[in-house]
């Protein structure tokens, strides 16, 4: 005798519908393509060591 | 002139070409500078002709500040910025593996008088994450926090969703080290998983070069009262993938942090979060471990 004929049978799992669950991806942090910080050092800085342009009009988190 | 780098475990040496280029960290990064030794990554600094088209084809646009090109054995990254001028102002080549490499700085658009860090965010942490991607680990939006008992916790969320306030939280409460309070480095080392401070912090400054186990993740989201969720495997691992900087033009690298994110899951409790922005939230979350 098997430990499933032991057991009794198994209670049938009830059916449920695969369902689509969206993840939100927000690309323009995903792909680093903005700048760290307003107060970055390096050529993004201005009167650092390049010139002061402030390019870094947009800022990732 | 060289500098030296280690950021979560991998080792930077950067040499310059030039006696005129003169080579600096300032702010978080000083954190990560490093002594001598064996290094992992290779590059070479130089002043570059930029003119010119880039060589090989392009395999991925991210937006106004970076292109990826492609030839036969290397990456080529090329940041331009419109307030600069039409011409790129550095490009960067690697090889395959993002072992070696060589960093070619415009003069036209940097004043040589002064150090420059050649590997200015976000060159320094695209070389990181494309690294990692080879089989080692994943950057993941979050903020890192190893409280006084050694448990290391990852809060998880994109722009605004707490983790600078998180950071904050666990500071003022005391006992706690904050790695980071917007990037940390999960990575597989001694067959453990652990969290890694980054030198790409936040409005809160926090950035230490220094790791702790990862023992529990939360996916933060603001709430009315404390609490946490249970969420699937499936939902936290795809969360995970929406809240980390992955390599998207690269199969092999995408694969590898999936199958990284299911391990993690697998191994380690993950929870949604929803947190009031004051010190109940700590005391929430050190009961849970208690309870």
């Amino acid at each position: 005798m098997n430990e499933n004929e032991q057991n009794g049978p198994r209670p049938k799992r009830r059916y449920k519908k695969p369902a689509v669950q969206s993840i939100g991806l927000r690309a323009e942090e995903a792909v680093l393509g903005n700048c760290k910080g307003a107060n970055t050092k390096g050529p993004n800085s201005p009167g650092n060591n390049c010139r002061p342009i402030g390019y870094c009009v947009t800022q990732s988190s | 002139m060289e500098m030296r780098l280690k950021i979560g475990e991998t080792k930077i040496e950067l040499v310059s070409a030039a006696a005129d280029l003169k080579m600096g960290v300032q702010g978080a990064e000083e954190r990560f500078l490093d002594a001598g030794g064996d290094v992992d990554v290779s590059l070479r600094v130089a002043w570059g002709d930029l003119r010119g088209p880039a060589a090989g084809e392009q395999v991925f646009d991210a937006g106004s500040l970076w292109q990826l090109y492609r030839d036969d054995t290397d990456y080529l990254f090329r940041f331009t910025s419109s307030h600069l001028g039409p011409l790129p102002y550095k490009e960067c080549r690697f090889s395959a593996d993002f072992n070696h490499g060589e960093v070619l700085l415009n003069r036209d658009y940097l004043n040589g008088d002064k150090p420059i860090y050649p590997l200015e965010h976000p060159v320094d942490e695209l070389l990181i994450v494309n690294l990692l991607a080879q089989g080692h680990g994943v950057v993941v939006h979050a903020c890192g926090v190893e409280d006084s008992d050694g448990r290391g916790y990852l809060f998880v969320g994109e722009s605004k969703a707490g983790k600078s306030t998180t950071a904050r939280l666990w500071d003022k409460a005391g006992g706690a080290r904050i790695l980071s309070d917007d990037r940390i480095i999960v990575r597989l080392q001694e067959g453990r998983l652990w969290i890694y401070g980054t030198p790409w912090h936040s409005d809160g400054g926090y950035a230490i070069s220094a790791r702790a186990s990862l023992d529990h993740i939360y996916f933060l989201k603001h709430g009315k009262e404390n609490s946490i969720q249970r969420l699937s495997n499936a939902e936290a691992v795809a969360r995970l993938m929406a809240c980390s900087f992955l390599p998207f033009y690269s199969p092999a690298g995408l694969d590898f942090s999936l199958a990284f994110f299911q391990r993690v899951i697998k191994t380690i409790p993950a929870e949604q979060l929803r947190f009031v922005p004051d010190e109940r939230a700590v005391e929430f979350i050190r009961g849970q471990q208690c309870g």
